[in-house]
């Protein structure tokens, strides 16, 4: 049988087909549930362009996302960075938009790579509970008319100076704990695109009246009354400000829900697992595509090779001349770490060892690839991390922890003896308040409102910056802010005043 | 069966976003506009504790301490990351912009560019006319083709009529013989090409570039001469066509030198200010009256009071030849005193200012040139 890919091969279109259904087929031996893919091709330009949108082909305009290309562009015109071969979004189809610069085998690993991210949106729960992959792209299309329509009627700078202002807040705009599935398809698109026809249009163009009390649709849950303290600040603006108009609210729900859907990727608790996922996709299909004979020995031999840096991870103290580079690579590659964990397990499920049958006595003899669809449906980074990484792996990888100290040198707190430690520290690190600070709505009494900051590990807030959104934050609400400081153990203080 | 799509010649959405991001850059750029380029939010920095894992367990043990040069930038790129926040770190990376400059540049202009070289014409087209040499054959044929449709509609009209009566053969033949005989082009539908003159002014520039490079010129000091003067370069190049640099490099004797020199060339010594005066003046006597000198020197004036009263008798003599003379104290090391004393003239070509360090190297230029 000729092999779909031999070495010195450059991809067309009937190629890119048939690598789709091997590795469908490959996929479902695993028994992977996953979205079908919808392959698209892209050139550099486009692909850059697609970083700075989130990997949506078509999303509202703002300047930020102008910024970013701006500076993408400069960064890998000028070396200074390498471009994905592929990006994909969790929608259904999974959209997977492949550079057209690739040449045969990194195309067929690519899109290898992307069945196994399309597993994992398609099973992990965070993604079902955060996310909505049938709707998302119907929701974007709406949210980019809307936001049209507003600009033609308002005024670019108008609702800039609302987007702006909601960009700012929209990493604590999300629901972590009380999750409301919102059942999109009952939103009556047309209702909304009337919000800004003629009467309500008049009533708008005027300045913001107050109202009593705001009177607007409630298909969000029952969430209408005001109950403090609440970790969504755009959701409690929207729904509680006196001084926003219609039009200004519901460009406020947009971004709210947008930052929604991508929660599980912008608060990076999935990061490992879907590179763990994709990558342990990708090598187990490439094998076997390679046994099986579509993939012929040159080709399978410069996978190999390119996987390699994929997979390379750097030492705490090792530099680059390439300064963006090198600190990025101080971190734990998720490529690195999320593939080993996985054939880790594989491992312990078929020869596990003493020590493995007393770290995790379940795996010890299951089977590996129903463990494996268990690890990729039900857990996060940080549980990901807590059950699966065995004191055996952590040897071979030759971990440790460090903690930055007074002089910003960096103490070695634990190193490969003291695995629970090391474990622990690892997926602490891997939580969403390591990444994004915990700050909430905390008291408000129509005339001043309070928000509170819980320290965690004792840091400090960005300071230039958190002036700032307070000032966005009086602005949207009318009224003066103020925001505090405290931690589990002292009492909160004032820290920042409007 | 798996989708595969082209999308490389659909394009995308990248193009309004950048429109908005010059304009937004533009705006930021105004004075007293209140728009910025920073993306705002909460984010960690500054104190705290932060973790990394990673592998070494080979080489370190628990206790151990490792040295971190630039934990600042961690601690930056770690705000980038978790949150996807692509912000730079302050108004150093927005410099870097390809658009900021021109943005910049846009604004700003010489000071008293008052002197016209030359006058010179050139020839434009300017449409059509009805005489003249050139023929436009598309203006001529559109004329014709017009004419023609007016002309025989109605006598086809008439021939349909006829054909529909059954009217005789001859009266048919004739009627078309007529329709024949309208002339494919007409002496009114002829349109010819016209040009005009145009006068424009065209203006020509000399500056001159002076630093100073007596050892109490320290690395910083010279960076910030440079960084004015790169700037200067790039803004006059971009605007105007003829444009003529010359470089001075002066300890206690002036040299001449050329852009490269200037730039790269390390040498120390002593200070003598009138030197350089003298050469300036003797550059300037070389180019004609018609050309717009200007002059800016850089120094962190530490120089003797007799230096001091013959530099500044040559350049109230210059003020006379030059368009602009602008003195640039370089460095938060330089001679105040000695500066105030020898920019206290009160001209209107004369212009002075005091660039501290290379962060204000930018307000200055903006400031001096708007």
């Amino acid at each position: 049988m000729k092999p779909i890919v031999q070495s010195g091969d450059q991809w067309n279109m009937e190629m890119l087909s048939k690598l789709s259904d091997i590795g469908e087929k490959y996929t479902n031996e695993l028994g992977f549930n996953h979205f079908p893919l919808q392959i698209e091709i892209v050139s550099p330009q486009q692909m850059l362009g697609l970083y700075s949108s989130s990997a949506l082909p078509y999303m509202y305009n703002h300047w930020s996302f102008g910024k970013q290309y701006a500076q993408e562009y400069k960064e890998f015109f000028s070396g200074m960075k390498g471009l994905a071969y592929e990006i994909c979004k969790d929608t259904n189809p999974c959209l997977c938009f492949n550079m057209e610069t690739n040449n045969a085998i990194e195309q067929a690993s690519v899109i290898f790579h992307v069945y196994g991210h399309s597993s994992h949106f398609a099973s992990n729960y965070l993604y079902q509970e955060n996310s909505n992959s049938d709707l998302m792209l119907n929701y974007i299309d709406y949210a980019r008319k809307f936001i049209k329509q507003c600009e033609d009627k308002f005024g670019l700078d108008q609702v800039e100076r609302v987007l702006d202002m909601a960009h700012s807040l929209q990493y604590h705009s999300v629901n972590k704990y009380k999750k409301v599935k919102a059942n999109y398809e009952e939103i009556n698109l047309s209702r909304e695109l009337n919000l800004v026809t003629s009467r309500d249009y008049v009533l708008d163009r005027l300045s913001p009246l107050k109202h009593a009390k705001p009177d607007y649709g409630n298909d969000d849950g029952e969430r209408d009354d005001v109950s403090l303290p609440e970790e969504n600040i755009l959701l409690f603006i929207e729904k509680h400000s006196p001084v926003l108009c219609k039009w200004e609210r519901e460009v406020i729900r947009i971004v709210r829900i947008l930052a929604q859907f991508s929660y599980p990727h912008f608060s990076g608790q999935s990061q490992i697992m879907a590179e763990g996922t994709a990558m342990f996709t990708e090598c187990y299909i490439m094998e076997r595509a390679h046994d099986d004979g579509y993939i012929d020995e040159g080709s399978y031999l410069e996978y190999l090779s390119m996987n390699s840096w994929v997979l390379y991870q750097m030492e705490v103290n090792s530099k680059t001349k390439n300064p963006i580079q090198s600190l990025q690579n101080i971190r734990m590659n998720p490529y690195f770490i999320g593939l080993h964990i996985m054939r880790d397990i594989k491992r312990m499920c078929l020869e596990p060892t003493l020590e493995d049958k007393k770290f995790a006595p379940d795996l010890a003899g299951a089977d590996w690839k129903v463990a494996l669809r268990d690890a990729i449906s039900n857990f996060k980074d940080e549980s990901f991390i807590r059950q699966f990484l065995s004191p055996s792996l952590i040897r071979k990888l030759k971990l440790m922890h460090v903690v930055n100290n007074e002089d910003g040198d960096f103490e070695v707190k634990s190193d490969a003896e003291h695995y629970n430690q090391l474990r622990n520290a690892f997926a602490d690190m891997n939580t969403v308040i390591d990444k994004i600070p915990n700050v909430e709505v905390w008291k408000y009494d129509g005339d001043n409102l309070k928000l509170r900051y819980t320290q965690y590990r004792g840091r400090d807030l960005h300071r230039p910056y958190v002036t700032k959104v307070l000032k966005y934050i009086s602005t949207l609400m009318g009224c003066d802010v103020q925001l505090w400081y405290g931690s589990n153990d002292t009492p909160y203080w004032l820290e920042f005043n409007t | 069966m798996g989708i595969v799509i082209d999308r490389r010649r659909i394009g995308n959405n990248t193009d309004v976003n950048l429109y908005r991001f010059y304009r937004r850059l533009k705006d930021s750029l105004s004075p007293g506009s209140f728009a910025t380029l920073h993306e705002y939010g909460f984010y960690y920095g500054g104190d705290g504790e932060y973790s990394i894992i990673s592998p070494g367990n080979d080489k370190w043990m628990q206790g151990d301490i490792i040295e971190f040069d630039n934990f600042i930038d961690f601690l930056e790129s770690l705000m980038q990351q978790g949150t996807g926040g692509n912000d730079g770190n302050g108004d150093g990376e927005l410099f870097e912009h390809p658009e900021y400059l021109n943005a910049l540049f846009s604004n700003l202009k010489m000071p008293n560019l008052d002197k016209i070289s030359s006058i010179d014409e050139e020839i434009v087209r300017s449409g059509y006319s009805t005489t003249g040499g050139v023929v436009d054959f598309m203006r001529t044929f559109q004329n014709s083709i017009g004419r023609r449709a007016a002309l025989k509609k109605p006598l086809e009209d008439e021939l349909a009529l006829l054909k529909e009566q059954n009217a005789p053969q001859s009266e048919i033949e004739a009627l078309e013989e007529k329709i024949k005989k309208v002339p494919f082009i007409d002496e009114n539908d002829v349109r010819y090409k016209r040009y005009d003159k145009v006068i424009y002014e065209s203006k020509k520039l000399l500056i001159i570039l002076t630093m100073d490079a007596s050892g109490s010129m320290g690395y910083e000091e010279r960076n910030i001469a440079k960084l004015f003067s790169d700037l200067v370069i790039r803004f006059i190049s971009k605007h105007y066509d003829n444009v003529a640099f010359e470089y001075i490099l002066f300890t206690s004797e002036a040299h001449r030198v050329d852009g490269n020199n200037f730039f790269n060339q390390v040498i120390s010594g002593g200070t003598y200010l009138s030197t350089a005066v003298d050469l300036q003046q003797q550059i300037i006597d070389e180019y004609d009256a018609d050309w717009n000198k200007y002059v800016l020197t850089f120094s962190d004036t530490d120089i003797l009071d007799s230096d001091l009263q013959d530099s500044k008798t040559g350049i109230i003599k210059m003020l006379k030849d030059v368009q602009g003379y602008i003195y640039c104290l370089t460095g938060s090391m330089g001679n105040e005193e000695q500066y105030t004393r020898l920019t206290a003239i009160n001209n209107k070509f004369f212009r002075k200012c005091f660039i501290k360090t290379e962060d204000d190297v930018l307000n200055e230029f903006i400031k001096m040139f708007s």
